[in-house]
């Protein structure tokens, strides 16, 4: 069984604790991101797991602990520097511009890039997402939900992440759209973006994981590979639904 | 004829009105704030004009270019020092601080210059272009002709320039701008600057037409966010037409009906339109 | 504890009463008279400002149409005040009715921009309507406060006794806030404020107790503009202003909303201000844009709001949370 070692992390929670208001959101979180795989978070609603997503991102403030990215404390670091710094975010819900293009969707997800080649990324992405290229003209409000979260994730993609923080893809999405996303997303993980994914939908979402982390009122409950939380019955008990 | 001169006087007040609320529904637009000191913002161009063209005898295309690029900067700076610390309060806290700010400049304005009216009438102005029975001043040409100009610039940066672009996915989704790493108090600033360089249009092509006092912008702020909220809220094109429309509206009620009534006019439209379709006269629209 | 209480009450009741004779100055029982008129008037602003959370620019111009009903009604008629009084309280309810009924159908900036207009236009009338109003040559000649009983009459015609009509009318206005706030409808009203999404989830008819509060100030403010009527014995288009929107609004930012202290504090603050500071009115001015964008940048809630938390800090160490001042 592969152990979660230091060495292999791309991100690490140290003992994180944020609040939201006053109350306590994450209470001590630690674990650590293995580089070029994929780890979904799951747990109850409240869990803190979305917080967990916003707290590497810095949009949430860390109160105690630190997080830990390519071997460097970013504590205090900006949110865009963060971006810059290879963290893509696709946040819960739709995240897109509604009445804008979808190319116009795509500049806008490379809005901090200042080089030439944005143009020529856009293409290569439209290539990969077909879909996208099809509707590059059209208004991201006449896209179908499912559509719509590809067009975000394909936002995310410009900025080049070496980590993409996504929250709740399978949201909402009819089933067949919840199997091309999670697909997609082990696609992007194949060009050795590692992902970082909070997902309702646990089951489907073990089963493309490498690693699943059980949060809990703000607490790492358990971490293991994808598999083995999947065939393990207190976890499938209490937070698979089964 | 006279219908037809009532008609570009009418355009060029609407044009007038046009500038001030654009900026207004900007603002809106990316802010959900209202800035009730906008009016005060066209004062304090209409005395940096005076003071430039009168007072420093600058040619006026440049002291007409100065106003602009001053105010653009006003605009920036009134978004750092007022607009920022109240960012994140509600609504009225953030409508009480522009409204202190308007009560600031407009007696700042009468601590500097007093209450005498100003003028500063330029050679324009004071010409006009005569066909049979049509008088029309060429300082109103020139300010239906810029201004169309400067719509069309405008609609230019927000539909290609970057930062256009990106104040309009401010004014659709803030938390996507977040995602996807768009600064929002940049986009804000953007806009108070370019809210404040039309404005320092507006008063470079308008002042010389009228007198400059104190007090000249609060009637323009009532007139500009009734534009605003006809046109729907935040929708730069919709104020823009709602601005011409009234415009046109207060030339034909001066000429056909009193001008004592003539400022009663924006309430009533606006009034009318609220009832009659609540979110403007366009209909609901998102963004700017 | 109550007797406590109650000695507290009657030395504030003595000290009210007492004023005129101790000040003495004409001058200074003038500006008493003034303060006391925007104490009312803040306090029935606040009903709506700071128990519903809607910006109305439309509270003066009740103010102004009882001003001109109990004027009019002096005038050609020679009412006594009670009547004048009566008409104006029934004349600005039935004002705000018509304009309430459109107006609450707006949200937020459209709210405050129809209640604007609306004084807008009622200003505008005012000034052009001259065979009623005499537009900007006001309506002078209004008839003094008066009581008449048989044959025995009395009219305030000197300040003081203007002062304790006033102090009578502000305390009546305080009684009937104090009425509302403590009531069922004060804390729907509060209810509504902190959630509207959640009082009308269970059923509160949200928009009646809006509309409800929203009367109940405009006859408050109708009322203390017949009593303005007789003690400026003229009416003028500009009492419709928006300018007293405006000092209303800021009285109760500086102060603090949805409390009593804060309008009166705030009144105090904005009116009695001015006499220390002796400077040129538009110096004055100058100086309370400044305040106001400090305040709304330090504090946001008002003078008394953030004192009674600093207070509360102190006295009970850090804690979590901070409970809002009730009044």
């Amino acid at each position: 069984m592969p152990t979660l070692e230091p060495d292999h992390d791309i991100l690490v929670f140290d003992k994180v604790e944020a609040t939201y208001g006053e109350a306590p959101i994450l209470r001590g979180v630690s674990f650590g991101v293995h580089k070029g795989k994929i780890t979904t978070l799951i747990g109850p609603n409240g869990a803190g797991k979305s917080t967990v997503l916003r707290a590497a991102l810095g949009t949430v403030r860390v109160t105690h602990g630190q997080i830990v990215y390519r071997h460097q404390p970013i504590t205090g670091v900006s949110t865009t520097d963060r971006q810059r710094k290879g963290m893509a975010y696709c946040p819960q819900g739709r995240s897109n511009f509604p009445r804008m293009t979808v190319r116009e969707n795509l500049e806008m997800g490379a809005f901090l890039r200042s080089d030439r080649e944005v143009q020529e990324d856009i293409e290569t992405l439209l290539d990969e997402f077909p879909l996208l290229r099809e509707k590059q003209k059209e208004f991201a409000a006449n896209l179908s939900g499912g559509q719509q979260q590809i067009l975000e994730m394909a936002m995310a993609l410009i900025l080049h992440p070496r980590i993409l923080l996504i929250d709740e893809p399978s949201l909402g999405l009819s089933p067949i759209m919840v199997e091309q996303v999670f697909a997609y997303v082990k696609e992007i993980n194949g060009q050795g973006v590692t992902v970082l994914m909070v997902e309702q939908n646990a089951r489907r979402a073990l089963a493309i994981s490498d690693y699943g982390i059980v949060l809990d009122l703000g607490r790492v409950r358990l971490k293991d590979t994808g598999e083995a939380l999947l065939n393990n019955e207190e976890v499938s008990r209490s937070y698979l639904g089964s | 004829m006279v219908i037809l001169a009532q008609l570009i006087n009418g355009l060029a007040t609407g044009g007038l009105y046009a500038l001030v609320a654009a900026g207004i529904a900007m603002i809106f637009g990316v802010s959900e704030l209202v800035n009730w000191a906008h009016g005060e913002f066209l004062m304090i161009a209409s005395y940096l004009f005076f003071a430039l063209y009168v007072l420093a005898r600058l040619p006026y295309p440049i002291a007409g270019l100065c106003t602009m690029l001053l105010m653009l900067a006003f605009g920036a700076l009134f978004q750092m020092i007022v607009i920022r610390p109240v960012v994140h309060r509600p609504w009225q806290t953030q409508l009480v601080a522009t409204l202190g700010a308007s009560i600031f400049l407009i007696n700042s304005a009468i601590v500097v210059f007093g209450t005498f009216p100003r003028r500063a009438a330029t050679p324009l102005s004071m010409q006009n272009l005569t066909i049979g029975s049509l008088s029309i001043s060429y300082q109103r040409l020139l300010l239906i002709g810029l201004t169309l100009f400067a719509f069309f610039v405008l609609h230019m940066f927000i539909h290609r320039a970057k930062l256009g672009k990106a104040m309009r996915a401010v004014s659709q989704n803030r938390d996507a701008c977040v995602a996807v790493g768009i600064d929002i108090q940049l986009i804000v600033l953007t806009a108070f600057a370019i809210g404040g360089s039309l404005v320092g249009l507006a008063a470079a092509l308008y002042a010389p037409l009228g007198n400059i006092t104190p007090l000249m912008g609060i009637p323009l702020t009532f007139k500009a966010f009734a534009v605003v909220i006809m046109g729907g809220f935040g929708s730069v094109n919709g104020a823009v037409a709602s601005a011409v429309i009234l415009g046109v509206v207060e030339a034909f009620t001066i000429q056909f009906l009193s001008s004592a009534y003539v400022d009663a006019m924006s309430f009533l439209m606006m009034l009318t339109v609220l009832v009659w379709r609540p979110f403007g006269l366009f209909g609901r629209q998102v963004g700017i | 504890m109550r007797w406590h209480r109650l000695v507290v009450w009657l030395l504030i009741a003595a000290v009210l009463a007492l004023w005129p004779l101790y000040v003495g100055s004409p001058y200074l029982v003038g500006v008493s008279i003034t303060v006391l008129i925007y104490i009312a008037l803040a306090l029935s602003f606040d009903l709506v400002v700071g128990r519903t959370g809607l910006l109305s620019f439309a509270h003066p111009g009740f103010f102004g149409i009882g001003a001109y009903t109990a004027a009019l009604l002096g005038l050609h008629l020679g009412s006594p005040f009670p009547l004048r009084l009566g008409a104006a309280v029934v004349t600005a309810v039935l004002a705000s009715i018509i304009i309430g009924v459109p107006s609450f159908r707006l949200s937020y900036h459209s709210f405050a921009m129809g209640t604007l207009g609306f004084a807008f236009i009622a200003q505008i009338i005012a000034l052009n309507w001259i065979p009623v109003t005499r537009g900007p040559l006001c309506l002078p000649g209004v008839p003094p406060v008066d009581l008449r009983m048989g044959s025995w009459t009395w009219s305030a015609t000197t300040l003081s006794e203007n002062y304790y009509v006033v102090l009578i009318l502000a305390t009546i206005t305080l009684w009937i806030v104090v009425r509302v706030a403590h009531s069922r409808i004060g804390r729907t009203l509060m209810a509504i404020r902190d959630d509207e999404t959640l009082a009308k989830a269970v059923g509160v008819p949200v928009l009646r107790y809006k509309m409800l509060a929203f009367v109940t100030g405009a006859g408050v403010a109708g009322s203390l503009g017949s009593f303005f009527a007789s003690y400026a014995s003229a009416v003028c288009p500009t009492e419709l202003g928006i300018a007293y929107s405006v000092n209303l609004i800021i009285i109760l930012f500086l102060g603090g909303r949805g409390t009593l202290a804060g309008p009166i504090l705030g009144a105090i603050l904005f009116t009695g201000l001015p006499e220390f500071l002796r400077m040129a009115e538009a110096w004055r001015l100058v100086v309370y844009g400044l305040l106001i964008i400090l305040a709304s940048a330090l504090v946001p809630e008002g003078i008394i709001t953030w004192a009674f938390e600093m207070w509360q800090k102190r006295r009970e160490g850090p804690q979590l949370g901070s409970a809002p001042l009730a009044n």
